[in-house]
């Protein structure tokens, strides 16, 4: 897993207001138990980190205001810059390794896409003198903004082990699931008013693990469900595939015919990432339609033979 | 005397998440004598994510204790007195069981308590918990129900702890 990459994801901010205002103390209320703490999922704790104040710039984001030259020599330039880690709260995670999720991150915020983060800062003045030269001071050591957040993917904020959860859902989809094929017993001829055994491969889960915006995730896929079409009209849905000549799913035919039987099956999933042995659910099924399998239904008639 | 960490099955820590154990070991102490100090587990008292994470399990299980009991002197030796949340976690307590009430229920369960990378020398953490409480009920001394409080689930609370001389304590709490 490309750790240093991940850890490397810093994004670069400029504040002239650097301590976003610490919400008012709630007063006393006798008998709050057991909701005596504020609800930190109310409104704005969801994606409004507080950077207000921002309109200066650095070097990294060119072109969004001049640096102020206030108090300074002639020809000497200063200006603040901030910048901003954001980690993914998860015992693991530290401001310079941002690369781990986890249950807490993951399952605490509103959305199922959003990803709890701490948010830490750190100021610093950048001067360059008359000749040129820069340089540049720590005003303010990292601190950690009060409070969490919860970002989605979309938020340009996030380093990108926040993206991993979105994007493993789309990949979820595009995975070479098994396809079911039906099989008929007895085939692939089988009789009207008898029970004919269908059956569409073995159940197993099948493990993929492909590489999701450079962190190679273990996905598993189980196949939960099964959705018969018996091609005579009928359907029937199983959470089981069948057994092969045995009847566990079974149809009646009612009527003679050439019949064209399908089944899709309807696949979840769950994945993990390298290093954690947290697994992470994936929230919406994968369906996969097999192909269709003739099935020809004929009359049985009796007829006496007398032995020879 | 032993005092319990744990008040029943659904007073401990639950599991989840991957720091400190899932139920830490009861303090020993005197309950009818003012405690100035709380034996908190050692695996809760590092400068470390893990120790942070346990200390705000055993916060809780403290909570918990002060709940059913009535005695907030642990819990007041583990919160810092700026923490107002803490003190109207306390405040609400006391206001209980001074006349003789009660709280029924009530319980923190601790789902997963995560604690932010520490950087070296850093005197303060954040711990992300989620918990949930079952249905409270708080009992006045003449025995009446003042107020009922149906369970919490997924509950999110966002501590900082700030080192002191023996491990932590919880700063804020919101």
């Amino acid at each position: 897993m490309p750790r240093r990459l991940l850890a490397g994801f810093v994004l670069v901010l400029v504040s002239t207001a650097f301590m976003p205002p610490l919400g008012a103390r709630a007063q006393a209320a006798p008998t709050c138990y057991p909701k005596c703490a504020p609800d930190v999922r109310g409104g704005g704790e969801s994606g409004t980190i507080d950077v207000a104040g921002t309109q200066a710039v650095s070097d990294r984001v060119p072109n969004r205001g001049d640096p102020a030259t206030h108090g300074e020599a002639p020809g000497r330039q200063s200006w603040l810059v901030a910048e901003e880690v954001l980690v993914p709260a998860c015992t693991t995670n530290s401001r310079t390794s941002v690369d781990a999720l986890c249950t807490a991150a993951v399952a605490s915020c509103p959305a199922p896409d959003q990803v709890r983060y701490w948010v830490w800062h750190q100021q610093s003045r950048v001067t360059v003198d008359e000749a040129g030269g820069r340089t540049q001071v720590v005003e303010r050591p990292w601190y950690q903004e009060p409070g969490t957040f919860c970002l989605g993917p979309d938020d340009p904020r996030v380093p990108a082990i926040g993206r991993v959860l979105a994007a493993v859902q789309v990949e979820f989809q595009r995975l070479p699931l098994p396809v079911g094929v039906v099989r008929t017993d007895p085939a692939p001829v089988t009789l009207v008013n008898v029970p004919t055994a269908f059956s569409a491969g073995s159940g197993e889960p099948a493990v993929f693990t492909p590489t999701v915006l450079g962190v190679a995730v273990s996905i598993t896929a189980r196949p939960v469900s099964w959705q018969w079409q018996f091609g005579d009209g009928q359907g029937l849905t199983t959470d089981v595939p069948g057994r092969p000549q045995q009847p566990v799913v079974s149809h009646v035919f009612t009527r003679p015919g050439d019949f064209s039987a399908q089944v899709r099956v309807t696949w979840t999933g769950t994945f993990s990432l390298p290093g954690s042995a947290e697994v992470f659910p994936i929230r919406e099924p994968a369906f996969v339609q097999g192909p269709a399998t003739p099935v020809q239904v004929r009359e049985a008639r009796s007829q006496l033979v007398a032995p020879r | 005397m032993l005092v319990g960490a744990c008040l029943g099955a659904v007073a401990c820590s639950g599991s989840g998440g991957s720091a400190g154990p899932a139920t830490l070991p009861p303090i020993t102490a005197t309950p009818s004598a003012t405690p100035t100090a709380v034996a908190v587990p050692t695996e809760a008292t590092a400068a470390t994510p893990e120790a942070a994470a346990a200390f705000a399990r055993y916060w809780f299980d403290i909570l918990n204790q002060a709940a059913r009991s009535g005695d907030t002197s642990r819990l007041r030796l583990l919160s810092d007195p700026a923490c107002s949340t803490c003190e109207r976690f306390a405040a609400s307590i006391e206001s209980l069981y001074r006349p003789g009430g009660r709280i029924e229920g009530g319980l923190f369960t601790i789902a997963s308590a995560e604690a932010a990378g520490l950087e070296t020398g850093a005197t303060s953490t954040r711990v992300l918990v989620i918990y949930d409480v079952t249905p409270t009920r708080q009992i006045s001394g003449s025995g009446a129900v003042m107020q009922e409080t149906g369970a919490l689930r997924g509950q999110t609370g966002d501590l900082t702890l700030t080192r002191a001389p023996n491990g932590w304590i919880l700063k804020e709490f919101s």
